[in-house]
């Protein structure tokens, strides 16, 4: 259960969140929609702990565990993922390395054995499998040279290996063909669980044909304007944001 | 070739000597002068007998040597070592050293070492670096490159107390190559400077110049690499990058790139870099759930992993590898 109270933040003093309430439920998926500039981004880097996104106020807690006092890796060990809008190229990082270390830095942050290095390809096969990602793929270095589409599908790969209790989906349909977007709606699909929920923060009603939510809210100026079911969404795509804003 | 001796050093040029206060580093030490003496792997049938101080070493035609020879220096404490290395690598000879630079206390070893590659031969020169904090080391090279003739240096300075390691490279043959590449680590109150200049004389040549740097706690880093490409050197390519991670709000690295051309046809790029670990693909692993130091570890693995990738000699990189890793920690 993720529980945000009444959270304001600002960046370079400028405040962009006015007193956020939000409460997501293990098992449920529940989307954001909103305006350019409402505080969607804004949200995902302060739940998961971007420098230079300051809190002035508020809390967020995961399962009772206070995340805003929390490092970004002890979020992630606390059950926090964000899928990047934009993942990061880096060069010289190996993807299987990479993947490893991340799974090892969270096991060890839960007090648990690194995996050994067969069950780990294992386990690694068989969720690449899930999403059809390419062996070739993870020679690679993280991101570096991938097409958008590959770009996304490698961040829910990530979620697919750490396994997290909460997940953020920060404008995934960006910059995706309608088949990338089935794919990648697919491999999320999958991973709903009744231990596991979702934000998914999304520009546009379409991604939600696919990642169908069970709930929708409306982010305009920093908070939460309005809540509804997924009918919601369609409502918005059909009249605007204008009205809600207004 | 430089002359670098004691009583010379007063006559250096300013401007290429600007970024490097050789006397001051010298003032500090107290040497006397002693015999540079070398050990070898793999170089005996190929020594040529000479005098004292120098080490002579002819590769004969068409040889071709694929155990790369080894050659160690180690410095002793208080004292002074002027050396000349000569290495003639003869016609379709093809020969791989791997020279190694260690020693403890302080000293000052200066060396000149000339290599000569003729035509369609091949040399493949490694330099491994782990001198004393307290030492001065300044190495000059000079390469001489005859027609269709291939070079590869990579050095690697897990420096000295101060450092000066000058690439000359003359392409003085049509279509010979040049390809340089060097990582200096430095820590304390290091100077790491490496000076590098490319001489295309003759047409068709190809260079490149590829130098990373790192710099913790006080130290300073310098790089200046020239490319002079003369008139007659038509459809030369030249390359130079420098990137430099600044891991401490006190190091400093001063880099001056030159382009130097007087021919119309030819393809001569350079850039450089110098700045922090990005902020973005730290945050990117950290929200993966690597803690921030396994992050840096990573990123800066990657930052040195680009040097070594242009070593093809895998004993080479192999240990290279190792050596750097145990800087890292």
């Amino acid at each position: 259960m993720l529980k945000i109270k009444n959270l304001t933040a600002e960046i370079d003093g400028k405040q962009i969140l006015n007193g956020l309430d939000l409460e997501i439920p293990s098992g449920e998926v529940h989307a954001i929609m909103g305006p350019n500039g409402a505080g969607k981004s804004t949200l995902s880097y302060v739940l998961s702990g971007r420098d230079g996104y300051e809190v002035t106020g508020g809390s967020a807690e995961l399962d009772g565990v206070d995340l805003l006092s929390l490092d970004p890796n002890e979020r992630a060990a606390a059950g926090l993922f964000l899928a990047f809008q934009y993942p990061v190229e880096i060069p010289g990082v190996q993807m299987t390395n990479f993947l490893k270390t991340a799974l090892n830095s969270i096991r060890k942050a839960k007090g648990q054995d690194e995996i050994e290095a067969l069950d780990f390809l294992k386990l690694l096969k068989a969720k690449q499998k899930d999403l059809g990602v390419a062996d070739e793929m993870l020679k690679r270095a993280v991101n570096v040279g991938f097409s958008g589409g590959e770009k996304k599908r490698n961040e829910v790969l990530q979620m697919a290996m750490l396994e997290p209790k909460f997940c953020i989906l920060d404008e995934t349909d960006s910059g995706l063909d309608i088949d990338a977007l089935k794919v990648v709606a697919d491999g999320v699909n999958r991973l709903r669980a009744k231990d596991r929920s979702f934000l998914v923060i999304t520009h546009y009603q379409r991604l939600l044909d696919y990642i169908v939510p069970d709930v929708v809210h409306v982010l305009a100026g920093g908070k939460i304007v309005k809540t509804g079911g997924p009918e919601l969404a369609k409502e918005l795509e059909a009249k605007g944001y204008a009205e809600l804003v207004a | 070739m430089q002359n670098l001796l004691p009583d010379k050093i007063e006559t250096l040029d300013r401007e290429h000597w600007k970024y490097s206060n050789i006397k001051a580093a010298l003032k500090k030490i107290e040497t006397i002068e002693a015999t540079a003496v070398w050990e070898m792997t793999g170089a005996f049938d190929y020594l040529v007998p000479s005098g004292e101080n120098i080490l002579h070493i002819n590769v004969p035609k068409n040889k071709q040597i694929d155990l790369p020879i080894e050659l160690t220096f180690k410095g002793q404490d208080g004292k002074r070592y002027m050396g000349q290395v000569i290495i003639e690598v003869e016609q379709g000879a093809s020969v791989k050293f791997i020279e190694r630079q260690t020693g403890a206390g302080a000293y000052w070893k200066n060396l000149n070492v000339s290599i000569s590659v003729s035509k369609n031969a091949s040399v493949e020169f490694y330099r491994l670096c782990e001198e004393d904090p307290f030492c001065v080391v300044t190495e000059f090279m000079t390469i001489d490159l005859e027609r269709d003739s291939r070079f590869r240096a990579c050095a690697i300075n897990g420096c000295s107390g101060f450092g000066r390691n000058e690439f000359t490279v003359n392409i003085d043959g049509e279509n010979a190559e040049a390809d340089l590449s060097g990582l200096a680590l430095l820590r304390g109150k290091q100077h790491g400077d490496t000076t590098v200049c490319v001489n295309h004389i003759k047409p068709h040549g190809r260079s490149s110049q590829f130098f990373k740097t790192i710099l913790k706690d006080q130290s300073r880093g310098v790089y200046q690499g020239k490319i002079h490409v003369f008139k007659d050197a038509q459809k030369t390519d030249g390359y130079q990058l420098s990137n430099n991670l600044l891991l401490s709000q006190q190091a400093e690295m001063d880099i001056k790139p030159e382009l130097e051309i007087y021919a119309d046809d030819v393809k001569c790029s350079h850039g450089s870099t110098t700045g922090e670990l990005d902020e973005t693909p730290m945050f990117y692993l950290r929200s993966r759930g690597i803690p921030e130091d396994k992050a840096r570890q990573l990123l800066i693995e990657a930052f040195v992993g680009e040097v070594l990738e242009k070593i093809p000699c895998e004993k080479v990189r192999t240990m290279f590898d190792e050596r750097v890793k145990l800087w890292l920690k």
